[in-house]
């Protein structure tokens, strides 16, 4: 996939021919997601994103710029069913993801259905089982519906009718934060599996710097509506370049007893500001411990370095 | 293939558990059990009062005129000598037929157009918002008169004009609830599936939106009964002397202090009639809530 | 070190229609003054009604059964309502989890910190917004002239979080609960209240509990770490000697899923957390044991001292 200079703003109020204030939720993204890996997008409250996934999954359209899907604009082709399927994506709350008025059966036929719409219930039966299977779930399970389901079982469910389309991208959009720590690494586990099972490509979309170590081959971290740096795995949180990346790692516990860099400098300081109206030149400014004068004039950008890409003056 | 035959069976059954129970909710509560009797037997006599009458309800004879209960007349005689008690029996289909069906009808169209308003928005929901405030800036009443004038007087224009006056709460609630629903993951997750507009509007949003219209619904036949009568009062609904009971109150007023049993016994038919379609409402909406019999099912 | 804090054998049941859920089943520990306490645990473990416990927040169909909460001599467990709310706020407060919830949305926030002067010292609220605004200074939220009068919609959830503080510091209480402090907040603000917290407690000597299902978070901030398991402590000691050598399985286990390590699965604990109305016979945690004796299912492991540390376990001996 691949995603130019992708714009999203949320209008608050009345907007009167274009005037008022806007959330720039994603203000100028320029990403590729590789086919097979497992990418993630990590920030957060307020970085964006989860609008971003969205766009990704083609449920909401972009202000400006444009999204690609194996060299075709997304938006124009969603109308096909078959392009529609590609893409699929689970969410981060296990209470609203599945209709509490149907079966879990039901769920997954309308799914299967959707891909195969000739199936015999006989056939439809058999592949849900099938896909419970893969994601861990019984064939109890089938006959039960949402409100006789633990968190984690639901959200299996959710990956379950995902998979159902076959697609060949996965959003999962912090879809482990809402479960208890315990059950996490169950759930995330199954993803694995299933990654490599059907050769998915996965976008992984967290706030959790540990679990970014131990899932991702990449990871593009976001602050503001824009990425501030974006590589390999390895290099990226061992050797951290963007400020806000350091300061992340300097806050996460799980940082320092896994072997990421960890630079007592960039100790987390100062409140995020505003997305309506962010500061002059780079974002980071108002928290940044290295920025000079440079910074409040100039928005810094993207620029690659070796493998990764960052946006930093100083850098 | 064996296994998958037992598998089938295991859902019929699941399907089978889940409306039993719908009914143990009503089991369990013993007013609810109650209320569902009176409506099935004022439901009853809608459709069969003619043949259960004791007496032709029309027959009148003024020299009976006001005669209280006895074991001859169990409800006693009305102002025009006819048997208040036949008169009940057979006017229960044009009470209760005039209530359910203006409010089904209402209900309906009002909850289909609050689905479209809020789940497809944009122009749609302002078109449609707009006329609905016109509706809605009318008093109800007001509105059912004006539509009976344009529309002619019978039964059937009660309905319709009641049903249209009924309508505006409908969309207001649906579209609110829907607001709602729609931003849930199985809703977004439908969309993902590649389903159409009106696929996704009618199993996923529908069902889950139309709770507090339900319960709408059966306050609302309650007061549509009233409405009827208000009208019948001023001539508008339905003709003298057709036995609807909210008329019955109307005609027998001027000897609520001589002869109360005249407007008595129409009078608690109404009341007990718009309670239990009330408790029944209530009770129909815990049922249908998953949450809650999830809830009962922990029990 | 004086001791501050010594809990005997506590027991808290809550009485409910499906069965009696032993959520804090003979729990003992100790704490002195000016420590910093972690209580660590997933959920179910029965840390946040501890928590409650100790601040005397237990209502049915919660019960304190048995058991002892020594607080500088005097038994917590036996105390009135009237009697508590002398030493709520005043002696022992409480920081909560969401500050979206504990802060009341039509009021000021500065009024709501102000209410906790109120209530100790009489009065009207108008005369301690001044010692509020110190308040506000001191857990470092920006122009606290102006932000005294804020609603709570008009702060961010890490400014919210540090009202919450200020209000729990305003009476200098001798005790400190703070139950998952951080959990609904962004990870930078995390570590920036964190950061606050620690350099509280050093200036003004309280000392802090602080509970939290993140072990990584905890090992960061605490002396001692005391770690629960379906109701019961499984392992109590020194932080660092535990990070470097947990003695208890359940313990060894969950640093074990802290170690994320490149491209390989999560490290998760088998089985799951265990009803707390029909908890495992013997040791809680056998079903899940990976070193499970054969009496383990009969016998229930006593707290036992070892290597310096409290331990249930009957590989030590239990």
């Amino acid at each position: 996939m691949k995603l130019v200079d992708v714009k999203k703003y949320f209008p608050l109020g009345f907007r009167i021919f274009g005037a008022g204030k806007y959330v720039r939720a994603v203000d100028g993204v320029s990403l590729d997601v590789y086919s097979g890996e497992f990418l993630a997008l990590v920030g957060e409250s307020g970085c964006g994103k989860s609008t971003l996934g969205r766009i990704m999954a083609g449920l909401i359209k972009p202000d400006s710029g444009h999204v690609l899907y194996r060299g075709v604009d997304l938006f124009k082709s969603l109308r096909d069913r078959s392009v529609r399927h590609k893409i699929q994506a689970v969410f981060q709350n296990p209470d609203s993801s599945l209709n509490p008025r149907m079966m879990v059966f039901d769920t997954l036929s309308e799914a299967i259905l959707a891909k195969k719409p000739g199936l015999s219930r006989r056939e439809v039966a058999e592949e849900a089982l099938g896909l419970l299977k893969v994601v861990g779930l019984s064939e109890d399970h089938l006959f039960k519906y949402p409100g006789e389901l633990s968190g984690g079982e639901k959200q299996r469910v959710a990956i379950a009718r995902a998979l159902a389309v076959e697609p060949e991208v996965l959003i999962a959009d912090e879809i482990v934060s809402a479960l208890d720590v315990s059950v996490r690494a169950h759930v995330l586990n199954t993803l694995i599996d299933i990654m490599e099972k059907f050769r998915l490509t996965v976008v992984f979309i967290t706030h959790d710097i540990g679990l970014v170590w131990a899932l991702a081959d990449r990871v593009a971290v976001m602050y503001l509506g824009k990425i501030v740096e974006e590589g390999p795995v390895e290099e990226v949180l061992s050797n951290p370049l963007h400020p806000y990346t350091k300061m992340l790692l300097a806050s996460s516990p799980s940082a320092k007893l896994v072997g990421m860099r960890v630079d007592e400098r960039f100790k987390a300081r100062g409140e995020p500001p505003s997305p309506i109206d962010p500061p002059k030149g780079c974002r980071f400014v108002t928290r940044c411990p290295i920025a000079d004068k440079q910074c409040h004039i100039v928005e810094p950008k993207l620029e690659r370095i070796g493998e990764r890409k960052v946006a930093c003056l100083k850098v | 293939m064996e296994g998958n035959v037992e598998l089938l069976n295991r859902l019929e059954e699941a399907r089978r558990k889940r409306l039993l129970e719908i009914w143990e909710v009503f089991k369990s509560n013993r007013v609810a059990l109650i209320a569902l009797a009176i409506v099935t037997v004022t439901v009853a006599l809608s459709i069969a009062g003619p043949h259960i009458a004791p007496r032709d309800p029309y027959d009148f004879d003024l020299s009976r005129a006001r005669k209280p209960p006895s074991p001859e007349y169990p409800l006693g005689l009305d102002e025009m000598g006819r048997d208040i008690l036949s008169r009940l029996i057979v006017g229960a289909r044009y009470t209760v037929g005039i209530s359910v069906f203006s409010v089904v009808l209402g209900a309906s169209v009002g909850s289909l157009l609050g689905l479209i308003s809020g789940y497809k928005g944009g122009l749609w929901d302002a078109v449609i918002q707009r006329v609905n405030d016109i509706l809605l800036a009318f008093p109800t009443i007001l509105l059912a008169i004006a539509l009976v004038a344009f529309i002619g007087q019978g039964v059937h224009s009660l309905v319709v004009a009641i049903a249209i006056s009924s309508m505006p709460i409908y969309v207001r609630l649906v579209r609110a609830s829907v607001l709602q629903v729609v931003v849930e993951d199985y809703v977004v997750a439908a969309k993902l599936l590649g389903l159409s507009s009106w696929r996704v509007m009618l199993k996923h949003v529908l069902p889950n939106a139309i709770s507090p219209a339900i319960v709408q619904a059966t306050y609302h036949m309650g007061l549509a009964i009233l409405i009827a009568s208000a009208l019948g009062f001023l001539g508008l609904g339905v003709p003298p002397p057709t036995p609807e009971w909210g008329a019955m109150i109307g005609s027998g007023r001027t000897y609520l202090f001589s002869s109360p049993h005249i407007v008595l016994f129409p009078g608690l038919a109404i009341a007990i009639t718009i309670i239990s379609f009330n408790i029944l409402g209530d009770t129909l909406r815990d049922a249908l809530d998953p949450r809650s019999r999830a809830l009962l099912r922990r029990f | 070190m004086s001791r501050l804090l010594e809990v005997e054998n506590l027991k808290v049941y809550y009485y409910l229609p499906q069965g009696v859920v032993k959520a804090v089943d003979d729990v003992s520990f100790t704490l002195d003054k000016g420590e910093i306490l972690g209580v660590a645990g997933e959920s179910g473990s029965g840390k946040s009604t501890l928590a409650l416990a100790l601040a005397g927040l237990i209502r049915p169909p919660g019960r304190i059964v048995s058991g002892r909460i020594l607080f500088n001599g005097l038994d917590l467990t036996k105390l009135s309502e009237g009697e508590w709310r002398k030493i709520r706020g005043k002696r022992i407060s409480l920081i909560f989890q969401d500050p979206n919830t504990y802060l009341n949305p039509v009021y000021a926030t500065g009024f709501q910190v102000a209410e906790v002067y109120e209530a100790h010292r009489g009065g009207r609220i108008a005369r301690y917004m001044d010692l509020v605004k110190d308040l506000f200074r001191k857990v470092k939220i920006a122009d606290p002239e102006r932000r005294v009068y804020s609603y709570p919609h008009q702060m961010s959830g890490g400014m919210k979080q540090r009202v919450l503080i200020s209000m729990a510091i305003a009476e200098k209480p001798d005790l400190i609960i703070a139950d998952e402090p951080t959990s609904a907040l962004d990870v930078t603000i995390q570590a920036e209240i964190i950061e606050l917290l620690r350099n509280i407690i050093k200036e003004t000597g309280s000392t802090l509990i602080i509970i939290s299902h993140d072990l990584a978070l905890l090992l960061e901030i605490a002396n001692r770490i005391m770690i629960m398991y379906a109701g019961k402590v499984v392992e109590v000691g020194n932080a660092d000697e535990i990070a470097r050598d947990p003695l208890h399985p359940y313990t060894r286990m969950l640093l074990e899923t802290l170690r994320y390590e490149r491209k390989k699965r999560l490290r998760a604990i088998p089985g799951s957390i265990p009803s707390l109305i029909n908890p495992p016979s013997g040791c809680r945690f056998h079903p899940r044991c990976p070193a499970r004796l054969p009496h383990c299912d009969r016998i229930e492991p006593k707290p036992l001292w070892e290597k310096g540390r409290v331990v249930a376990c009957h590989l030590y001996g239990g």
